[in-house]
């Protein structure tokens, strides 16, 4: 019944008890004071990973959008940074601040085009931006070094140690997952969902369907673009390959196995494809064969993703 | 002397290839009525809620709302202008609660969109309970939009349309899909409200029952004209009416189209 106590909030939300969090916060902070270097590297790569994937999660997600051209943003975002500061001699840390700029106007550029389409024109269009850019970033030799890679861009003391690094990054993914998680539970985010559902539903209501669906392309775009520079400066090097669509396709892989439909999905389909990808090939050389084993097994006990297997048990139990 | 009409047409075209599916509506409605438009199927009447709300593009002919020209806005404009509408499939956010579904429209008319720091969830909360309220739902509140039985989710698409606060209310057929039984009292509270609210209403129905007890002024479409138009009285003894539309044997009962 309608009464004052339910006014509080819309729906009850599930809610991780405090301890999971404190827990997980917890061992974030302490992780390269008890992991060995190359591990803390590998921590890296997979927050930075999360950042990218959580970020594709906006438009799969929220936005029912599946970009297979997101990579080009990481690109877009670690080449800038790179560039600039190899080329150019920019303080690194304003060249990754002009990279992510740089990324939120591409993204805003090529989404624009992109959200006059739909379905599989809207997939076909962000490959193609995808892959031109892959070109240029393959092509352009004097520039970006083209097939050889950026290489030598690392940034001064003391962020070279990959500890110091790897607080440096858990701070700003920390923050920019934190920004993204507020989009997605404002009145945006729901507006985005709408779209997604009903678009003329959404459009009678007052949102400007496009304009909702521009403004997700380009957020997200600019969170690649964020994740491209910090990773430039991690390895000290970028390649063409970490824009292309194989690597696209990763970020999707990673959104849809941990789970579209919740923000922390993609971040736990993340961990899950990249601890993978690191481990395995030391155990054995067969290790995409086990990689597919582990999609294809999640494709029919989680076909909505790996956090609704949690979700699921808590409701049967 | 004539009052203003709240909305009116004037020489409305739209053509679908070599199909005229609206060919030349002038369209007059009084503030604070009831209009229902009817006709067979294909006369055009959700092509012409279409072209009211900005969904589709006249290809010739004028729109005004309250005297200003809206003609070609885009929909999320014209809703804006304070004209709401349902649909003929019924649409609303299945996988968004109803009160969440009520609160969206109310974000999105009352400027929320651009707020990255606001939390969806607390924003016009007593607002959207009231609607809920207004149209019997309340119960309903907390369910998955895609589990309500379908009168709710008409319902539900009623509240959405009265979130935007609208002046002039457009629905498309809002009992299909309803038992038979049950019509009266939903018109009895679409009626309701829309006189609480002081809303003008636009009607599109099939069933003529419905038509002739909450219309107060209907006009018939017939291939994209008007082929009449006045009061029940008048547009059933409409002579034209009862030859291409009502069938002589109807006396304002029954089913359309000699079905």
């Amino acid at each position: 019944m309608w009464d004052a106590r339910t006014l509080e909030t819309a729906r009850p939300r599930a809610r991780e008890p405090v301890w999971v969090w404190l827990s997980l916060s917890a061992g974030l902070l302490v992780l390269p004071l008890v992991l060995p270097s190359p591990y803390v590297v590998q921590a890296v790569d997979i927050l930075l990973a999360a950042l990218l994937a959580a970020s594709l999660n906006l438009l799969v997600g929220y936005g029912g959008l599946l970009s297979l051209g997101h990579a080009a943003f990481f690109g877009v975002g670690g080449y800038v940074a790179g560039i600039l500061v190899k080329r150019v001699g920019l303080p690194w840390f304003a060249t990754a601040g002009i990279g992510t700029a740089a990324a939120v106007l591409t993204a805003a550029v090529i989404g624009f085009f992109c959200v006059r389409l739909a379905g599989a024109y809207f997939v076909m269009l962000t490959l193609a931006f995808g892959q031109l850019l892959y070109t240029v970033f393959w092509k352009w030799k004097e520039v970006t070094g083209g097939d050889d890679g950026l290489t030598d861009v690392f940034p001064p003391v003391p962020w070279t140690d990959s500890t110091v690094y790897y607080y440096l990054v858990l701070v700003v993914v920390g923050l920019a997952l934190w920004g993204l998680w507020r989009v997605c539970e404002s009145p945006f985010g729901a507006a985005l969902k709408a779209v997604r559902d009903s678009p003329h539903r959404a459009e009678a209501i007052g949102i400007p369907a496009r304009r909702v669906q521009w403004a997700a392309f380009t957020l997200s775009g600019g969170l690649a673009g964020l994740a491209g520079s910090l990773f430039v400066f991690h390895h000290g090097s970028m390649f063409p390959k970490a824009a292309g669509w194989q690597s696209s396709a990763e970020a999707v892989l990673m959104a849809v196995l941990g789970g579209p439909d919740r923000f922390v999905g993609p971040l736990v389909g993340a961990v899950v494809i990249k601890t993978l990808a690191f481990l395995v090939p030391r155990a054995t050389p067969y290790w995409q064969f086990f990689l597919g084993l582990v999609i294809v097994l999640a494709a029919f006990l989680a076909p909505r993703g790996l956090v609704e297997l949690r979700v699921r048990r808590r409701r049967w139990g | 002397m004539t009052e203003e009409p709240v909305l009116c047409t004037e020489d409305l075209w739209k053509r679908f290839g070599g199909v005229a599916a609206v060919a030349g509506v002038n369209l007059s409605v009084r503030r604070g009525t009831v209009h229902a438009i009817i006709g067979p199927n294909g006369a055009g009447k959700t092509t012409l809620f279409h072209l009211l709300t900005g969904f589709l593009r006249p290809d010739r002919g004028r729109i005004q709302i309250r005297g200003e020209d809206v003609t070609g806005l885009p929909p999320y404009r014209v809703v804006h202008r304070r004209v709401a509408r349902t649909f003929q499939i019924t649409s609303v956010f299945p996988t968004a609660t109803a009160l969440e579904n009520v609160q969206l429209a109310r974000a999105a008319m009352g400027g929320y969109l651009w707020r990255p720091l606001t939390p969806f969830r607390r924003v016009e909360v007593e607002e959207a309970w009231e609607i809920l309220r207004q149209v019997r739902l309340e119960e309903q509140a907390h369910r998955r939009a895609g589990e309500l039985p379908h009168g709710d989710r008409k319902k539900l698409e009623l509240a959405l349309a009265l979130a935007c606060d609208p002046e002039i209310l457009l629905l498309d057929e809002p009992t299909s899909g309803i038992p038979v039984p049950e019509r009266p009292q939903l018109m009895a509270l679409v009626r309701k409200v829309v006189e609480a609210r002081g809303i003008t209403t636009l009607l599109i129905e099939h069933d003529m029952d419905v038509v002739f007890s909450v219309a107060d002024r209907i006009t018939v479409l017939n291939r994209g004209t008007v082929i009449a138009e006045g009061t029940p009285g008048e547009v059933r003894a409409d002579p034209e009416v009862r030859r291409v539309y009502l069938g002589e044997e109807t006396r304002g009962s029954g089913k359309p189209g000699g079905r």
